[in-house]
C-alpha cells in the first residue's frame, strides 16, 4: 500500500515536471517573441524620436495647404504635376496631374494667384502648351497665372519647391522624390525651416525682379 | 491511480495558466501575430517614407571619407572650418566645423574638393580661414590644386540648404542635402541629411557644369596673392 502510494506520488511529480517543463518552454518562446517585438518597437521609437517626422508631409496634406493658400509659387522644371494627363504622356507618367484637381479648383476661385518659375530650356513651349490645354475651359485663367522663364544656364533648382502664402504667412515645401513611391502616388514633401522659407522668399523676389513676368497668352504667342 | 495523476496535473496546469492570465505575463501567439501585423505596417510606412535614406552627420562623414571627389554647395563654408578658426559666425551655428576634421583628413589623401559659395565678403573671408587652417601644414601644400572655390552671384545662388555631391571611381554619384527642419537646433549630433534621387543627382551634375565659371574660380594661388 505504502509502495503504491509512493509510486503514485513519484509519477505525479514526474508528470507535472514534464508538463510544466513543456508549458514553460512555450511561454519562454513567446517571451522571446516578446523581446523581438520590444526590440522592433524600440527601433521605431528611436527613429521617430530622432527626427521631427511631422515635418514630412503626405500629398493629401500638401493639397489641403494649397487649397487654403492665396498665393502659390511653384519652382518646377516642367509643371508635370499641375497639368492634366490626357494621354499624351506614356511611360513614367504616374506623376502627371497629381495636383491638377487642386490647381483647377484654385484657378476657379478669383482670389488665388499662381506663379510658376520655369526653366527656359528646349521643352518649355511644350510645357506651356500642356498647361494651356489642361485649363482651356477656364476663361479667366490668364489673369491668375504668372510665369517667370529662367534661362536654362541660370536655373539652379535641383528639385521641385512650393511656396505658399496664406494670411500673410509663408510656408514652403520641397518634394522628396527619393523617399516617395511615385508609381503608387505615395508622395512626400518636407516642410522647410523658417530660415529656409525666408531664403526661398528672397530667391523668389530676386527672380521676379530679374526676369520679366509673363501670362499664358503672351507665352503661347 | 492514473486518474489521480491526470486530475492533479490538469489542475496544476490550469492554475499556472490562470496565474499567467491574471498577471499578464503570457504573450500568446495570437497576440504576437496581431502585434507583428501592426509592426509590419509601420515598417512598410517607414521604409516607404525612406527613413533609411536619412543619415546622421557621422554617417555622411563616412561616405565623404570613401569619396574621391566632393562637391559642396554652401551658404557659408562654416561646416568645413573648426569653430576656433572662424573669426565671425553668421546664421546657423549647429553645424560649425562639423566636417572640418574629415576635410583635413581627406586633403592629404589627394581627395578633390570643389565648393560653390555665395559671392560675398563674408565668404571670401571664410575661404581665407579655410586655406589658413587646412593648408597650414607644409605637407598639405602639394594638394592645394585639389581644392577649388567658385563664387556664385548672390542673386543666382538658389540653393536653400547645404548640398553635397560625392563621386568615386567605383560607385555611382551620391548627393545629400541637409535637413535642418527635422534636426535639432544647436545640436550637432542631431543633424540629418537626405540622400537625393538619381534624377536630382543628374540635375546637380548639370548645375555643376553651368556653375564652373572660370571667371568666378578662386584657388590657392589667388589666396596667396591676397595674403
Amino acid at each position: 500500500m505504502i509502495d503504491n502510494f509512493f509510486i503514485t506520488i513519484v509519477i505525479i511529480v514526474i508528470t507535472q515536471s514534464v508538463l510544466l517543463f513543456l508549458y514553460h518552454l512555450i511561454i519562454n518562446r513567446n517571451k522571446k517573441n516578446n523581446d523581438v517585438l520590444d526590440e522592433k518597437l524600440k527601433t521605431v521609437e528611436a527613429i521617430l524620436k530622432s527626427t521631427k517626422h511631422d515635418k514630412i508631409l503626405s500629398l493629401d496634406k500638401i493639397k489641403d495647404i494649397e487649397l487654403n493658400s492665396q498665393e502659390i509659387y511653384v519652382f518646377s522644371k516642367n509643371m508635370f504635376r499641375d497639368v492634366r494627363n490626357n494621354g499624351q504622356f506614356a511611360k513614367g507618367s504616374h506623376n502627371i496631374g497629381t495636383f491638377y484637381p487642386t490647381v483647377k479648383a484654385n484657378l476657379l476661385q478669383s482670389n488665388i494667384q499662381y506663379t510658376y518659375f520655369l526653366k527656359k530650356d528646349s521643352h518649355w513651349k511644350h510645357f506651356i502648351h500642356n498647361f494651356s490645354q489642361s485649363y482651356k475651359e477656364i476663361d479667366n485663367i490668364n489673369v491668375k497665372v504668372n510665369f517667370f522663364m529662367i534661362p536654362a544656364e541660370k536655373y539652379f533648382f535641383y528639385d521641385e519647391l512650393y511656396l505658399y502664402k496664406s494670411n500673410n504667412q509663408y510656408i514652403a515645401f520641397e518634394f522628396l522624390p527619393s523617399i516617395s513611391d511615385e508609381e503608387n502616388q505615395i508622395l512626400y514633401f518636407l516642410e522647410l525651416e523658417k530660415q529656409q522659407v525666408e531664403r526661398l522668399k528672397k530667391i523668389k523676389n530676386e527672380l521676379m525682379n530679374t526676369y520679366s513676368k509673363n501670362n499664358l497668352s503672351s507665352l503661347l504667342c | 491511480m492514473i486518474w489521480i495523476v491526470v486530475i492533479i496535473s490538469i489542475t496544476t496546469i490550469f492554475f499556472h495558466i490562470l496565474y499567467d492570465k491574471i498577471s499578464n505575463t503570457n504573450f500568446t501567439k495570437k497576440r504576437y501575430l496581431q502585434y507583428d501585423e501592426h509592426l509590419n505596417i509601420i515598417d512598410k510606412i517607414m521604409n516607404c517614407k525612406g527613413y533609411h535614406l536619412i543619415l546622421k552627420a557621422s554617417e555622411l562623414g563616412k561616405i565623404e571619407n570613401q569619396s574621391e571627389e566632393i562637391f559642396v554647395f554652401t551658404e557659408n563654408l562654416i561646416t568645413d572650418i573648426p569653430k576656433e578658426n572662424i573669426s565671425q559666425i553668421e546664421g546657423n551655428s549647429e553645424n560649425i566645423g562639423l566636417f572640418a576634421k574629415i576635410v583635413s583628413t581627406n586633403i592629404p589623401k589627394g581627395k578633390k574638393y570643389t565648393y560653390f559659395l555665395k559671392d560675398n565678403n563674408k565668404n571670401r573671408e571664410y575661404v581665407k580661414e579655410y586655406y589658413a587652417y587646412h593648408f597650414s601644414l607644409e605637407t598639405n601644400k602639394e594638394y592645394t590644386k585639389n581644392v577649388v572655390f567658385y563664387f556664385v552671384k548672390e542673386s543666382e545662388f538658389t540653393f536653400f540648404t547645404e548640398l553635397y555631391l560625392y563621386k568615386d571611381d567605383i560607385a555611382h554619384d551620391m548627393a545629400f542635402e541637409w535637413l535642418p527642419s527635422i534636426g535639432e537646433i544647436n545640436n550637432t549630433d542631431k543633424q540629418f541629411y537626405l540622400e537625393l534621387s538619381s534624377e536630382q543627382v543628374e540635375n546637380i551634375n548639370e548645375i555643376i557644369i553651368e556653375l564652373k565659371n572660370p571667371a568666378m574660380r578662386f584657388n590657392y594661388n589667388d589666396y596667396e596673392e591676397i595674403t
